[in-house]
């Protein structure tokens, strides 16, 4: 039991992170119909620059942070004007190809710029072990489970209680409904971008402080994915949930199944979900009316 | 409203807009847009479609790296050895999973040819390494050995086939197209056995490295038949690893009770930690890079496991000693038969010099083990030229006696000392282990590599090619 707990606390972690993740992938894709595949490279790049700014140029932890959310807004911004909007109306596959391409030019500047080279993150949070009840608890678990928690609920009182966040997810529920209501539509879309960026960056920099910065990151992101579709591609709680379920499920197999199967057992799940509940968990089911 | 706030989202359908252009139902908008908007777009895609060719267009590339010299005959590829060139081919990682050893490692094998070329080159020949990305991948692999030999005839292979399943698969070809690999970053044991004319191995062999290893625990532990864990990586490498130890542990008594292999994107170790922790072992071995290392020590912290590990060549660095408590940091040996640059000697102190003047090197050899490896193998390369008699054509042949001919090659204590010979492809005999000094936050090493040798026994290569084991070698 106590093995259990212990297993269950490290795949909340690490859930946790892939919560955030595909908590702006849910985000993009409710509101934008685009399904941005350079999610996970964003998240590595969000690492970088939180190592580039404490490690490199002093800054101290919080400071560091700030300016990697402010620098990732910005490149948020700039993804949606400079590639989305213009491909915007072409056909679905079109702009999934773009962010793929976005995918590949970020992992690409990240190996020129920073190299190949793995860092470690110099991070002040504390990494001591808490034992409760036999269960052995690292405080680093807790601090990103705590912090994507205290994110995940900033967002979700952001969409719920301000006039942006309204304008979001009514733009998400049905974009023409909210542009007819004097919504401005592309207002939402730059918010959007930025926002998915900045949850990226949280994302890669929580991981950062449990794994080294490397290019791999990004890989790592893209269990996000799988995240995103169990939970509902059109469910915002559905992401957390997809996110927090996909670490325990990994965490789990790898316990009692084998380590080489965690990955493999993710998949057949969202395999499972996609026959049995292709809408995911917390998704609804879309119906049109012909 | 603005027309502009009617954009559609991607995948709607398309239906004429009304008298006053809005939209009335979900459609997909048909027409053509402004002439301004279109260019933009294909201005936008044609950028993005040049910024990935250019990104991923590193396969044949034929500069000699990034460090910005000129020395090394950096050309545009071309044909074989000319009168005044020595063409050789590098077919290695540079921007998939593995550059970060690898990547160094080529540095180094720069830094000494670059320095070479500076000196006049052997013979008055300069040497030009013919660079591929393999990125890891084993198609990627072929097709470099195929642009490489087959178009830019290069005379032999340097610094090649590092990935081990790269090296399986190209081995057949090599042997078969008399195309000499000097100085791979990993020693298959196909690649040895049976008996290969054409493979000059200089990394230490994982048989040589498990003798040492187990070796440097009995010592360190005191325990003479030990209970031993191993996480690996989930590659052909990490099971022979295991294997290897096995078989060396078994033989004196002992018991492999775990072997657990660790997907390379694994963020922690914690699953297998705890089996293991359950197992009580004496000692824990590990197979990967520094970022497997890392994870393993991190886990162990948190969970309390205090028993010593010592894990192979790749997992050492700086980086999973400084990502631990210093008690947990003290626990963790790699064996090496290359000496890091936080070893001060002469030869480390030279090495550093020439990498920051002959490529810029010289941070990244600082902290970086593979560097060193690297820069011997330029060493022994230049070397085995050196022997090729003037005027005499260099081509794969000649290059094969060359590389026989090095014999004792001192390499300033940055390894055992280099032989090879007719019946001798495996050049570089000789481990020690090294561990960390949280004072100086250095690493440090174990002993010499004479006290080590004798743990090595090399019963497993082909008996035309045993190892003579001579203490006056490093």
């Amino acid at each position: 039991m106590t093995a259990f707990i212990q297993y269950l606390i490290t795949g909340i972690a690490v859930g946790s992170i892939y919560a955030i993740v595909a908590l702006g992938f849910s985000l993009v894709f409710k509101a934008t119909g685009v399904f941005n595949f350079a999610q996970g490279s964003l998240m590595m790049l969000g690492a970088f620059l939180a190592w580039t700014a404490t490690a490199r140029w002093g800054l101290a932890l919080v400071p560091a942070i700030v300016l990697t959310l402010v620098i990732s807004g910005a490149l948020g911004v700039a993804m949606h004007f400079v590639v989305i909007r213009p491909l915007m109306g072409n056909t679905l596959l079109t702009l999934v190809m773009a962010t793929i391409a976005l995918s590949l030019i970020i992992s690409a500047m990240a190996s020129i710029i920073w190299g190949s080279e793995q860092r470690l993150f110099p991070s002040p949070i504390p990494d001591h072990v808490l034992i409760v009840g036999g269960v052995r608890i690292s405080t680093l678990d807790l601090i990103v489970i705590g912090v994507s928690g205290v994110c995940m609920l900033i967002f979700g009182l952001f969409f719920r209680f301000t006039t942006l966040g309204l304008q979001m997810r009514a733009t998400a529920e049905n974009s023409e409904a909210a542009v007819l209501s004097g919504v401005n539509s592309q207002r939402v879309f730059v918010v959007t971008f930025a926002v998915a960026l900045m949850l990226a960056s949280i994302g890669g920099i929580l991981l950062a402080n449990i794994s080294l910065v490397s290019l791999s990151l990004g890989d790592i992101g893209l269990l996000a994915f799988p995240a995103v579709v169990v939970g509902g591609l059109t469910s915002i709680p559905g992401a957390v949930v997809g996110g927090i379920l996909i670490g325990v499920i990994e965490q789990l197999s790898a316990a009692y199944i084998s380590v080489e199967s965690q990955d493999v057992i993710v998949y057949v799940v969202l395999l499972i979900v996609l026959l049995v509940r292709p809408w995911g968990i917390l998704g609804e089911r879309e119906v049109v009316r012909v | 409203m603005k027309d502009s706030e009617l954009r559609p989202r991607a995948g709607d359908l398309a239906e004429p807009r009304s008298r006053r252009g809005r939209l009335i139902t979900r459609t997909r908008i048909g027409g053509r847009r402004p002439r301004s908007a279109r260019s933009l777009r294909w201005l936008v895609i044609a950028a993005v479609a040049a910024v990935i060719l250019s990104a991923c267009g590193s396969s044949s590339s034929s500069s000699a790296g990034s460090g910005g010299s000129g020395t090394a005959a950096s050309s545009s590829g071309g044909s074989s050895s000319s009168s005044g060139t020595i063409n050789l081919g590098v077919i290695s990682d540079q921007t998939g999973p593995t550059s970060a050893t690898q990547l160094p490692f080529l540095h180094g094998i720069e830094t000494y040819i670059n320095k070479t070329n500076a000196q006049g080159g052997v013979n008055g020949q300069k040497i030009h390494l013919d660079l591929c990305d393999e990125k890891y991948d084993v198609t990627a692999g072929l097709a470099c050995y195929q642009t490489l030999v087959k178009q830019d005839k290069v005379s032999a292979l340097v610094g090649s086939l590092n990935d081990s399943d790269v090296q399986a698969a190209l081995i057949p070809k090599i042997t078969q197209d008399k195309i000499p690999v000097i100085g791979a970053e990993s020693t298959n044991q196909e690649a040895l056995i049976p008996f290969n004319k054409y493979f000059f191995a200089m990394e230490c062999p994982y048989p040589d490295q498990a003798d040492v290893a187990v070796q440097y625990e009995k010592e360190l532990t005191g325990v003479a038949a030990p209970k031993v864990a191993s996480m690996t990586l989930s590659v052909s490498s990490g099971i022979e690893w295991s294997q290897l130890i096995k078989e060396r542990v078994t033989k004196a008594g002992g018991s492999l009770v775990g072997a657990f292999p660790i997907p390379p994107t694994a963020t922690n170790a914690d699953v297998v930690v705890q089996k293991m922790a359950a197992l009580h072992p004496t000692w824990i071995t590990v197979h990967g890079g520094p970022n497997i290392s890392e994870i393993l020590l991190k886990s162990m912290q948190k969970f309390g496991l205090q028993v010593p590990v010592v894990g192979i060549f790749a997992t050492g660095g700086h980086l999973p000693f400084q990502s631990v408590s210093p008690t947990y940091a003290k626990l963790f040996h790699y064996v090496n038969c290359y000496t890091p640059a936080d070893v001060t000697g002469p030869g480390t102190t030279q090495m550093v010099a020439d990498a920051q003047k002959y490529g810029g090197y010289g941070a990244e050899a600082q902290t970086n083990d593979p560097f060193t490896n690297g820069y011997v193998v330029g060493m022994a390369t230049v070397a085995g030229l050196k022997n090729i008699p003037s005027g005499t054509k260099v081509d794969s042949a000649s290059i094969v006696t060359g590389m026989e001919k090095v014999n004792n090659l001192d390499t300033m204590d940055l390894s055992p000392n280099v032989t090879f010979g007719p019946n001798l492809r495996v050049g570089v005999i000789g481990l020690r282990p090294y561990g960390w000094d949280a004072t100086t936050k250095k690493i440090v090493a174990v002993g010499t590599y004479d006290h080590y040798k004798s743990a090595i026994t090399g019963e497993w290569l082909p008996p035309q090619s045993k190892y003579v084991l001579s203490s006056s070698a490093g």
